[in-house]
């Protein structure tokens, strides 16, 4: 069994919250926990509307935060039509319709903008994990590059936010590599004048370039310009106790679950990120979930055909994300923030797919789940949403929460939700 | 490919000047592993260091998904960083491997003594005055490791003395054992290249007796980076231990510099770094680290981590160069060495016999990396590594088997893309190299332990497609997936996938008795029953189910719950048809292989499926490739031959 020896049990220099000197102040951070092949959506929906309302059978696992959590229906992602996995997946965080071809394209992410908006340059900007990662058996989708199946989080039209697989490499991605024998300023000089160099080096490169290839070079200014914040970030530190990790390949898909999830609640705790994406499979995931009775691939359920074995093994599937999430949101529940709160009380935790019910792809008729961002939102509730109410309109919403006011997003969101905010 | 128009820069006649950059790309985490360890010359693996470069179509490698993120960069940074220091920490590359020497057993006197010459007896026991020989022939010379265990049988006489001789040199002292002692002799000797007696010998007494039981040898093994020290290819005017001087220092950066930056082709850069090196030197930084974080930054910069392509008019040394490199790029995945470059520039591009550079490139060991990118993307040879198959259904199914299939599947290729072979035979084919796990679910004879050339039966299985780990690959935990395989034939190898599929398409049920789905042709024939599905379905679905008779791990039936499978189709272009055989006879004679090769190598190697302007590009290669009869060696020529790959003005 494997351990991330360089890492475990150390003490890490971990970059300092500068908003946690603000004493008794603490952050809103984003968690996007994405869900891949939709869910069954009369199992997903609540039947009572407003407070007097239950959770579903699908979503029990959330009881124990049923006070911190709210559900929401109707909801509908335009951009994704004519449907699939592909364009339900790359356009659930942007609201925009990913081109087909040859083309990458698809738009800026609701994640990344609030990363951008509160990013003060003390922590990373945004981490992005996801449970499922490698080689992808035959096509994705005819007509649709793999990158829409593999990433929900865009940094531009073009640039797909990479994802990390194991606790190892976010833990080396939040918490960089620090040797303990030098200055981490002189270092940090060090480091900063040899970004500065590549920089110079890409501008001079650009001078004679044509426009597409121009563009390509100011995507890696862009990352010249990320490297030098974190050099800089390098430089502030406090102390942050990791724990030990193992390798989560040995134990199967709930324990790469978990251990992700480990590394979410260290990330907000030490506060080295406030936004973070989590992708539980890629799209149209075909993983297998023999522990839960399901010896059929999940994508397969999903598309049951109205078969109540295949809707079960759907559910199941399903019920168990669901759990993930839960045992997450409880971990950040049981995490005291700098407030005297919980570290879920100011997490706006999203629990989402790219479609309603998969059997038919259907971007008409979806929900979603929040918990935490308590007092900041309507808890406890069941949202009805008006019919085909936009995606989008849901995350002009969860921007306004961090303070930042969106008149139009994506291909049709225009509105606040309204219903959704106390 | 995407809009590269060419952007050199005018001049006043409106043509361009040399060495316009035509484009910019990003290279791939797999072609930096190779670069990395061709300039630092350790062993680099970036796979778990940077994100893996996002599938595009087929392959990871298209202009369209490589693109640099913060993330990326930030990765990159201290990937690279580490790497550097690595380099600069190793003297010298001493990877070791355990070596099987040849053994044999044989008396001082010459007499075989136990055994057979050549054998692998177990014991070795020695009488008085005996000795057991081994000849082992070494690749490398250089320092092995020899253990050797013996025990003490019968009785010993306490004058006698055993020692270990190589080449009848005494290199270690073997005390004589106890009546049932074990004893262990360690030695670490030196040996040359080539052939070397190596013996365990026992003399002097009147009644010795010694069993051997455990001969193991470690050694250098025969890899380009064993024996070369890193940290001299860096600084080679430095002592050993020592700070480099700042001449030193500032020599070794240019010349590195060169090197990382000079498929990017642009000779007036290549002194840049001094000033970085100067600039840290006076922020009070030591030689060797400013010498380092230099390294890092020119491994950072955007001329090592694209591959920046020019247009040039003339065909002087710089356009041979960029030649040399993209050559090196498309066949063993990392830049070129110098021996190449020098070569390529020596003769000119114009003047190049590419015919024979494309052999040369394709044998040497490197070319590995050829079959592990190109083909095994273009062909999902990695799918059988992570595919899911239900253990309980098919329990023979394991670990092992998923190896010796993928290894199979290697062995086809390299043999359909050799020289001289006709590329077609991976469609016909009847050649294996089986397990005898394999063997087993092929149902042939296979004579040895480890993996052994067989022949198929030819009425059964010819061509990849009937091989068990594309089938397996392309099936479902429980059962076959006719229209998943048949969707692999039309895109992989005819280039003629059908359109998305909608929305609402339910799984195929899985085979039970039950009547009407017993068969995957049974299942299957919904799609032909619905209006919706039957345009796209008819042919995938057709083909895949004339490959019915491989069960989902690839193994041959006649019958699906007692049902006898029909494995006939008719498709339009082909006419009637059955079986897997005569499949691959199909697809070998219908024109669409040919230039589907020919697109997907042209997209590999640009980045980009190519455009409706390079069609006549594509049809003029896919005419060459033809006229010689299927020679992917011919295909690559011209190929490397052309215009848009050698840099020459359209």
């Amino acid at each position: 069994m494997r351990r991330t020896a360089a890492l475990a049990g150390l003490t890490w220099l971990a970059p300092s919250g500068s908003a946690r000197a603000a004493e008794g102040e603490a952050p809103l951070r984003l968690l996007v926990y994405f869900v891949p092949n939709g869910f069954h959506m009369p199992a997903f929906k609540p039947t009572a509307g407003g407070t007097s309302w239950t959770l579903p059978p699908l979503l029990d696992a959330l009881q124990p935060l049923k006070a911190k959590t709210s559900v929401l229906t109707n909801l509908r992602n335009e951009a994704a039509l004519p449907t699939g996995h592909a364009l339900s997946t790359g356009s659930i965080l942007t609201g925009v319709t990913p081109q087909g071809g040859d083309a990458v394209r698809s738009g800026i992410s609701i994640d990344q903008l609030i990363s951008e908006h509160i990013n003060d340059g003390s922590r990373v900007p945004s981490l992005h994990l996801a449970t499922e990662g490698g080689e992808i058996i035959g096509s994705c989708e005819p007509d649709y590059s793999c990158a829409y199946y593999q990433h929900v989080s865009w940094l531009s039209e073009t640039v797909p936010m990479p994802n990390l697989h194991t606790p190892e490499r976010a833990l080396q991605h939040l918490f960089g590599v620090q040797d303990p024998l030098e200055n981490p300023s002189t270092r940090s000089d060090r480091r900063a004048r040899v970004a500065d160099f590549i920089a110079e080096e890409a501008r001079a490169l650009q001078l004679n370039l044509s426009s597409e290839d121009s563009h390509r070079i100011d995507e890696f200014l862009t990352a010249t310009a990320a490297l030098e914040e974190r050099i800089e970030r390098d430089r502030r530190t406090i102390q942050c106790e990791i724990p030990a990790f193992e390798d989560p390949l040995q134990h199967g898909i709930t324990a790469i679950n978990e251990q992700l999830a480990d590394v979410v609640e260290l990330a907000f705790r030490c506060d080295a990120t406030r936004v973070v994406t989590f992708m539980d499979g890629h799209a149209g995931s075909s993983r297998i979930f023999n522990f839960l009775g399901v010896s059929d691939p999940f994508h397969n359920v999903s598309h049951h055909g109205g078969d109540p074995s295949s809707i079960d093994a759907y559910n199941r599937i399903v019920a168990w994300e669901c759990r993930q999430f839960a045992a997450l949101c409880q971990r950040l529940d049981a995490t005291p923030d700098v407030d005297g709160r919980s570290v879920l009380d100011n997490t706006v935790a999203l629990f989402i797919s790219g479609m309603g019910d998969g059997d038919q792809h259907d971007v008409d008729d979806m929900g979603a789940v929040i918990c935490g961002a308590t007092g900041r939102i309507r808890n406890d509730a069941h949202i009805a949403l008006p019919v085909g109410t936009p995606v989008a309109d849901l995350h002009i919403t969860l921007a306004s929460l961090f303070g930042l006011s969106l008149e139009r997003f994506g291909n049709d969101g225009s509105d606040l939700l309204r219903d959704l905010l106390p | 490919m995407a809009a590269t128009a060419c952007s050199g820069t005018e001049d006043s006649a409106g043509g361009h000047r040399d060495g316009g950059v035509e484009s910019v790309r990003r290279a791939t985490a797999s072609s930096l592993e190779g670069s990395l360890q061709e300039l630092l010359r350790i062993e680099v693996d970036l796979s778990n260091e940077l994100p893996a470069d996002p599938l595009h179509g087929a392959f990871d490698n298209q202009l369209a998904a490589l693109r640099f993120s913060p993330g990326w960069l930030i990765d990159a940074e201290r990937a690279f960083s580490a790497a550097v220091e690595r380099a600069v920490d190793t003297e010298i590359n001493a990877a070791r491997r355990t070596v099987q020497p040849a053994m044999y057993v044989r008396s001082v006197g010459g007499e075989p003594s136990t055994g057979d010459e050549g054998l692998l007896s177990y014991p070795w026991a020695l009488g008085v005055n005996d000795a057991v020989r081994w000849t082992f022939s070494a690749e490398l010379s250089g320092t092995y490791s020899l253990s050797l265990r013996y025990f003490g049988s019968e009785f010993i006489d306490e004058h006698g003395v055993c020692e270990v001789r190589v080449d009848g040199l005494k290199v270690a002292d073997a005390p004589a054992p106890a009546l049932l002692e074990w004893k262990t002799v360690a030695s670490d000797v030196s040996l040359a290249a080539g052939d070397n007696v190596i013996s365990f010998e026992c003399t002097g007494g009147s009644e010795v007796s010694a069993v051997l039981d455990v001969f193991t040898l470690e050694g250098p093994a025969a890899h380009p980076l064993i024996g070369v020290s890193p940290r001299r290819g860096l600084l080679p005017c430095a002592a050993l231990g020592e700070e480099p001087d700042d001449d030193c220092a500032r020599q070794a950066l240019v010349s590195f510099t060169a090197r990382a930056w000079e498929a990017a082709g642009d000779d007036a850069s290549f002194e840049r770094p001094i000033a970085l090196y100067d600039e840290l030197r006076a922020m009070g930084e030591g030689s060797m680290t400013a010498f380092k974080s230099s390294i890092v930054a020119v491994l950072l910069s955007p001329q090592h981590l694209n591959h920046v392509y020019r247009r040039w008019t003339d065909t002087g040394a710089a356009a041979a160069k960029q030649f040399a490199h993209r050559v090196a790029l498309l066949f063993w995945n990392r830049p070129a060495d110098a021996a190449l470059v020098s070569d390529v520039v020596a003769s000119g591009v114009a003047n190049l016999d590419a015919g024979s550079l494309v052999r040369e490139m394709l044998d040497d060991p490197r070319a590995s990396d050829f079959v592990e990118t190109f083909v095994s993307q273009w062909l999902g040879l990695n799918w059988i590594r992570t595919v899911s198959i239900s253990e309980e259904r098919f329990p023979a199914f394991n670990a092992d088997l998923r190896h010796a299939m993928r290894e199979e599947l290697l062995h086809l290729v390299r043999g359909a893309i050799s020289a001289e072979s006709d590329l077609r035979q991976l469609l016909t084919s009847t050649e294996a190299f089986v397990t005898p796990e394999l063997a087993a679910l092929y149902d042939v004879e296979s004579t040895g332990e480890g993996a052994t050339p067989v022949e198929l039966d030819p009425h059964r299985r010819a061509g990849i497609h009937t091989r068990a780990g594309i089938l397996a690959a392309l099936s479902n935990p429980q059962s076959t997936h006719p229209t998943r395989r048949g969707h692999w034939v039309l895109d992989r190898l005819l280039c003629s996938s059908p359109p998305p599929p909608p929305a609402n398409i339910p799984p195929l049920a899985e085979p039970s008795a039950e009547a009407g789905l017993a068969t995957g042709r049974d299942r299957t024939e919904r799609h032909l029953s619905d209006g919706n599905c039957i345009s796209c379905h008819i042919e995938m679905d057709t083909i895949g189910l004339t490959l019915e008779n491989f069960d989902a791990i690839g193994r041959w039936r006649d019958e699906e719950n007692g049902v006898t499978i029909d494995a006939s189709g008719s498709v339009p272009e082909w006419g009637d048809f059955a079986g897997g055989v005569d499949l691959g006879r199909r697809i070998a004679e219908d024109p669409r292989f040919a230039s589907c090769v020919t697109e997907q190598l042209f997209t590999y190697v640009f980045g980009a499926t190519p455009t409706e302007d390079e069609a006549d590009e594509v049809a003029e290669l896919t005419r060459a490739f033809v006229a010689s009869e299927y020679r992917l060696v011919a295909l690559l020529t011209a190929l490397i031959e052309s215009p848009r790959f050698t840099g020459a003005e359209l």
